[in-house]
């Protein structure tokens, strides 16, 4: 049960932790303050507690498929909000408003979403070990090493962010969440697989002999980049899809917040 | 269709053989009282069954092979694995 729940927490504590790092790291860029971070946390606990505890009842939704529809959709919603954070991110850089409400309410959004996911799986894993006694104080431990081992991972990527120059940080930063966003649709791809929404196909590659998706490498490629030993086309087409959709968004707000700027300062003179 | 029991943290059968190239649907019958989490690397598949509860998803079409899965709650005792022959 030790090392079971040091893996589960782990996992589920990894993708969170390195969110929050690059927001954290955005957070920096910005000077908008911590105060969206306890409002995002305290509510996506919330909404992992009720998510964890209806989720009996939304599993048995559309013919037992509720489970991978409602992660799905979660899941392209955190896509959503990171595209509109990548337009809010250079809003801020050039410098087009000093308001920064909509970037913290967003950044808030994002994590509150991850942590409904990734939190209510944690809390069902403890909803079994909690039932038995001879196990719990081993799960119990298990968890803190786990939840230690992701957060320090989550810290030290931080960290790592923090160290660099404020225009290199943008653009780490901004690739990371468009990465993270690709990850989120080809995961949410492989649920539509799982319930028959979408087509499975065979895979295009296998690298698992290569980086194997259950080590630490690549688990920290997973939560990182979406890592997947064995995808379909449909998948690959999918993550580069989203990728690409991301650099429009990425490029048409830095010519318009930067042609923004241009005419503000040429009013100025 | 294909249907698998767990029962005391064991899958049942742990072993399934279905035909290659084939979309198949599995039901999983979790008749613990405790969650489970079916997943499997090598299939790409992950789905919480609660409880004395059933879960359906579906697998294939796959190339013929040996595909691992596991209760990622109790690793240790529930095994299993499907045979695409």
């Amino acid at each position: 049960m030790l090392l079971t729940s040091v893996i589960i927490v782990l996992r589920e504590i990894l993708e969170a932790a390195l969110l929050i790092a690059t927001l954290l790291a955005a957070t920096r860029l910005s000077n908008i303050g911590y105060a969206w971070l306890r409002v995002s946390i305290s509510s996506g606990i919330v909404g992992a507690l009720v998510f964890a505890w209806q989720l009996r009842a939304l599993s048995n939704l559309y013919n037992g498929v509720g489970y991978e529809l409602i992660n799905a959709a979660l899941q392209v919603l955190i896509y959503g909000v990171i595209i509109v954070l990548i337009a809010l991110l250079f809003r801020l850089y050039f410098r087009v408003t000093t308001n920064n409400t909509p970037l913290a309410f967003f950044m808030g959004f994002a994590l509150c979403l991850s942590i409904i996911r990734e939190g209510s799986e944690i809390l069902i894993f403890f909803s079994g070990f909690l039932q038995s006694t001879e196990s719990l104080s081993s799960g119990i431990l298990g968890s803190i090493i786990g939840a230690s081992v992701g957060f320090s991972f989550g810290a030290l990527f931080y960290f790592l962010l923090s160290a660099l120059k404020q225009s290199v940080a943008l653009v780490v930063t901004l690739s990371l969440l468009i990465l993270v966003g690709a990850g989120m649709c080809s995961q949410a791809s492989q649920l539509l697989m799982q319930a028959d929404f979408l087509p499975s196909q065979r895979p295009l590659w296998n690298t698992s002999s290569l980086i194997s998706e259950s080590s630490i490498p690549g688990q920290l490629l997973y939560a990182l980049i979406g890592y997947e030993a064995t995808p379909s086309l449909l998948q690959v087409s999918i993550y580069t899809g989203s990728i690409f959709i991301s650099l429009i968004a990425a490029v048409v707000s830095y010519k318009v917040y930067s042609r923004m700027r241009n005419k503000e300062e040429s009013n100025n003179v | 269709m294909v249907e698998i029991n767990i029962k005391q943290h064991l899958f049942e059968p742990s072993e399934i053989t279905i035909p290659a190239n084939t979309k198949i649907k599995l039901r999983i019958h979790n008749l613990d009282a405790t969650p489970e989490e079916f997943e499997s690397w090598e299939l790409n598949r992950e789905k919480v069954i609660m409880g004395n509860s059933t879960g359906t998803l579906f697998i294939g079409p796959l190339p013929p092979g040996i595909y691992p899965f596991f209760g990622e709650f109790n690793p240790k005792t529930a095994q299993g694995k499907v045979i695409v022959e």
